[in-house]
């Protein structure tokens, strides 16, 4: 009685942990092949739609740069627009393809700007505005800057921009391709192992020559090789349903 | 005399690491492909904050000089 239910036990463990390896070998399959495709597409979709967003920059900034010059103007409007400048400025640090160079830029063009500025409060009635004048001249100068930046960039750097940007987008696609490279070479390893793992335990298997079959009792070795052909072949391209077990040789009666 | 089903659990078990390392490496891509995603999607995040504030005070401006109109 002991010996059965150790048995009926062993046979338990063997399909569980059988389950478990199907399992993981089906969400193995599912993520490599169903979901890293398609966030890569989305991620490039995401670069197309901020690509096609960018001219949403400039024209932020040439509005600012606008309502500057006008600023005798409608002030809430400016106000509003300062507040879109500040998450301008928020926008810009977090952007790594501008940072540095805004920021290294940023210094020079504000003397330029500053007499600019002293004009602009000569408009009669914006004493109770010079409050917000005060704030503006921030934005201002961060806008002409920007400003200064992106027609630098224009004229001159435009093709780094673009080099940058082309290599910010190349840099990208790589290590995809490094993580592909390693996961071919990865599956290559495994399918060797499982190659030799095969064959192991199908010189394996049969060593307890008293294995029991109880679905394919006919012959002595092929069954365990197809078995085991077919398990590799099952784990490496077929994508296994979650539930499916696939069976080791257990004892046999003999 | 050596249990049979020893061996069989054993190369299981080495299957299921085998498995499990292959598994693990998938995610890790996903997870960094996830993560260049996100450092994109916070640009786009703050230019729809941007769009978003242009458009208030936009509406704002409209309605502080009675030039607001409904839809056509």
């Amino acid at each position: 009685m002991a010996e059965q239910s150790l048995e009926r036990l062993d046979q338990e463990i063997t399909l569980h942990l059988q389950q478990i390896d199907s399992n993981l070998s089906y969400c193995f399959n599912t993520i490599t092949q169903d979901i890293i495709p398609h966030v890569s597409q989305y991620g490039s979709v995401c670069d197309q739609v901020m690509d096609s967003c960018n001219w949403l920059k400039t024209m932020f900034q040439e509005a600012g740069n606008l309502q500057i010059e006008a600023v005798g103007g409608p002030n809430p409007h400016n106000m509003d627009d300062t507040s879109g400048h500040s998450s301008l400025q928020t926008l810009f640090p977090s952007r790594p393809r501008l940072g540095p160079d805004s920021s290294s830029i940023v210094a020079p063009p504000a003397p330029i700007l500053a007499p600019h500025m002293r004009n602009a409060p000569d408009s009669p009635a914006t004493i109770t505005t010079t409050g917000k004048l005060l704030q503006l001249p921030d934005s201002s100068d961060d806008d002409t800057a920007r400003k200064s930046v992106l027609n630098k960039k224009r004229e001159s750097g435009d093709l780094e921009y673009d080099a940058d940007h082309a290599t910010h987008t190349l840099t990208a696609p790589d290590p995809d391709g490094s993580t592909m490279q390693r996961q071919r070479r990865k599956r290559k390893l495994s399918l060797l192992l499982q190659q030799q793992y095969g064959s192991s335990s199908s010189s394996v298997a049969p060593s307890p020559a008293q294995l029991k079959r109880p679905i394919s009792s006919s012959i002595d070795s092929s069954p365990i090789r197809k078995d085991s052909s077919q398990q590799v072949e099952s784990t490496k391209q077929n994508p296994v349903e979650p539930g499916t077990v696939i069976h080791f040789p257990t004892r046999d009666d003999t | 005399m050596e249990n049979p089903y020893e061996q069989v659990q054993q190369s299981i078990l080495a299957r299921i690491v085998n498995n499990l390392e292959r598994l693990n490496e998938s995610v890790v891509t996903l997870n960094h492909e996830l993560q260049n995603i996100n450092a994109r999607n916070k640009n786009l995040q703050l230019m729809g904050q941007m769009c978003e504030n242009y458009h208030k005070s936009v509406q704002f401006n409209m309605t502080a000089t009675n030039h607001k109109r409904g839809p056509l």
